[in-house]
């Protein structure tokens, strides 16, 4: 050992005795403590340069999980749209059946399963026909007794409906008002209905339900159809006619009833 | 000569704060590398030997502030190393070649890895520390990842140091020791 290794080594040793005497231990934990601050940056730079550099080799992975993601997204997106529908469908079903079921009604349960693609010609296509016993004329509801449209023509398996927003469509209805004015209800362009022929002299206030009257043969009474959203009175006329709102959007229409044949009531 | 002592200690300084708080935050195996020990190799190898001793000695005091080991075995082992890598460049590597310099530094991690873990052994065998001291050995990082790391590190600070500016040199070394400067002259 030649040079300075003897008084290195010498200094080592003395500086081993003081720090176990606990001479240095002042001067050591000011050299901590002078240099904790910078360390506390440096630390949170190279803690931040190494996130960001392990995102940037975690980038190629992350394309690929994301992609498995998006694929696993897109099937349980399809599944669980495929399960609302069927939930949607089965609780429309409940509701139209429990209200059918109350009030006696014969029905079939039928899928809409297209719409008539002709224009302004309101009609949707139902899977179920002559075969079901389905005939033209027979009203066809949804929920708790909407009433929709009825069946303008009927194949052995399926059948057209024609909607009561329909301008062809003419129900006998019922202003539930101190009169019961009866009038006409007839579709507005596939847009709104509109109930016609009420008397001048009767009340008609807005929010107040139209249901079907029971004058048409298969039609039963009591069906809704719709509640008075404004009312037109000419004082010339003898008649004021009541626009419509319609209780459900033709649009989210999955299932159906058609009612086959009224209670003996 | 006081302006370079100083120098000297604030780079000592910076190469331990990197090297503890930079360094250390960032996954194997790139925690691995030794800045200490490869700057003290290249001051040692390639600057002045002496002040390479002097760097060894206040790199491991600074050092030993933030190791688990008995105070004085990181400077002991620093130095040790440093020893011995003068020993094996004045003896045996002599050509005095990149790859010369490759070897030494790999020689140098491996002879600082068994001072520092012999000391660990030691510390178990004589019952002053459990066996979880030696809980982070391993074969690939001692012998492979750490020395070539080193050895990556050492020839990058070659390379900075013969392309910075001469006052820089001037500030913190003596560039009349410097053998590879004198060999191009």
């Amino acid at each position: 050992m030649t040079g300075p290794v003897p008084i290195i080594l010498a200094v080592m040793l003395l500086l081993i005795f003081l720090h176990r005497a606990g001479i240095l231990s002042p001067i050591e934990n000011i050299v901590l403590a002078v240099f904790s601050p910078v360390q506390r940056t440096v630390y949170g730079s190279g803690t931040r340069l190494n996130n960001s550099y392990q995102s940037i080799l975690m980038f190629g992975d992350t394309a690929k999980e994301n992609n498995e993601l998006r694929d696993t997204v897109r099937r349980l997106t399809e599944e669980n749209v495929q399960l609302r529908a069927l939930f949607s469908d089965q609780q429309a079903l409940a509701l139209q059946e429990r209200f059918l079921t109350t009030t006696g009604y014969q029905y079939i349960s039928a899928h809409i399963i297209g719409k008539n693609p002709e224009a302004n010609f309101q009609a949707i296509i139902i899977d179920r026909g002559g075969k079901d016993g389905i005939g033209a004329g027979m009203p066809v509801v949804v929920g708790a007794g909407v009433m929709i449209g009825t069946i303008l023509n009927a194949d052995d398996y399926t059948s057209q409906v024609l909607m009561i927003n329909d301008s062809r469509s003419r129900i006998a209805s019922v202003l539930e008002n101190e009169q019961s004015s009866q009038g006409v209800v007839i579709g507005e362009h596939g847009l709104s209905l509109k109930m016609e022929l009420i008397p001048q002299g009767d009340t008609v206030k807005i929010g107040s339900t139209v249901v079907t009257s029971g004058l048409e043969l298969m039609i039963p009474r009591g069906l809704v159809l719709g509640e008075v959203s404004r009312v037109e009175v000419e004082p010339t006329s003898l008649f004021q006619t009541a626009y419509l709102k319609p209780f459900v959007k033709n649009d989210s229409l999955t299932v159906v009833s058609v009612i086959s044949r009224d209670n003996d009531n | 000569m006081i302006i370079r002592i100083f120098s000297n200690a604030v780079l000592i300084l910076l190469i331990v704060l990197v090297q503890v708080s930079f360094l250390s935050t960032w996954p194997q195996p790139i925690s691995n590398i030794n800045l200490l020990l490869a700057a003290i190799i290249f001051v040692a190898v390639i600057i002045n030997y002496e002040q390479g001793l002097w760097w060894a000695l206040s790199g491991g005091l600074l050092f030993e502030l933030y190791s688990e080991l008995p105070y004085g075995t990181v400077a002991l082992s620093l130095i040790a190393t440093s020893i011995i890598t003068n020993l094996l460049f004045t003896n045996f590597f002599t050509n005095r070649s990149y790859y010369a310099l490759a070897l030494l530094g790999y020689g140098a991690t491996i002879c600082y890895t068994i001072f520092t873990f012999g000391v660990r052994v030691l510390l178990v065998v004589l019952g002053q520390s459990t066996t979880v001291m030696l809980s982070n050995f391993s074969l690939m990082s001692f012998f492979i990842w750490q020395p070539m790391l080193t050895v990556a590190m050492v020839i990058a600070i070659f390379f900075a140091y013969s392309r910075s500016t001469s006052g820089l040199k001037h500030l913190v070394f003596n560039p009349e020791d410097h053998y590879e400067i004198r060999r191009r002259h």
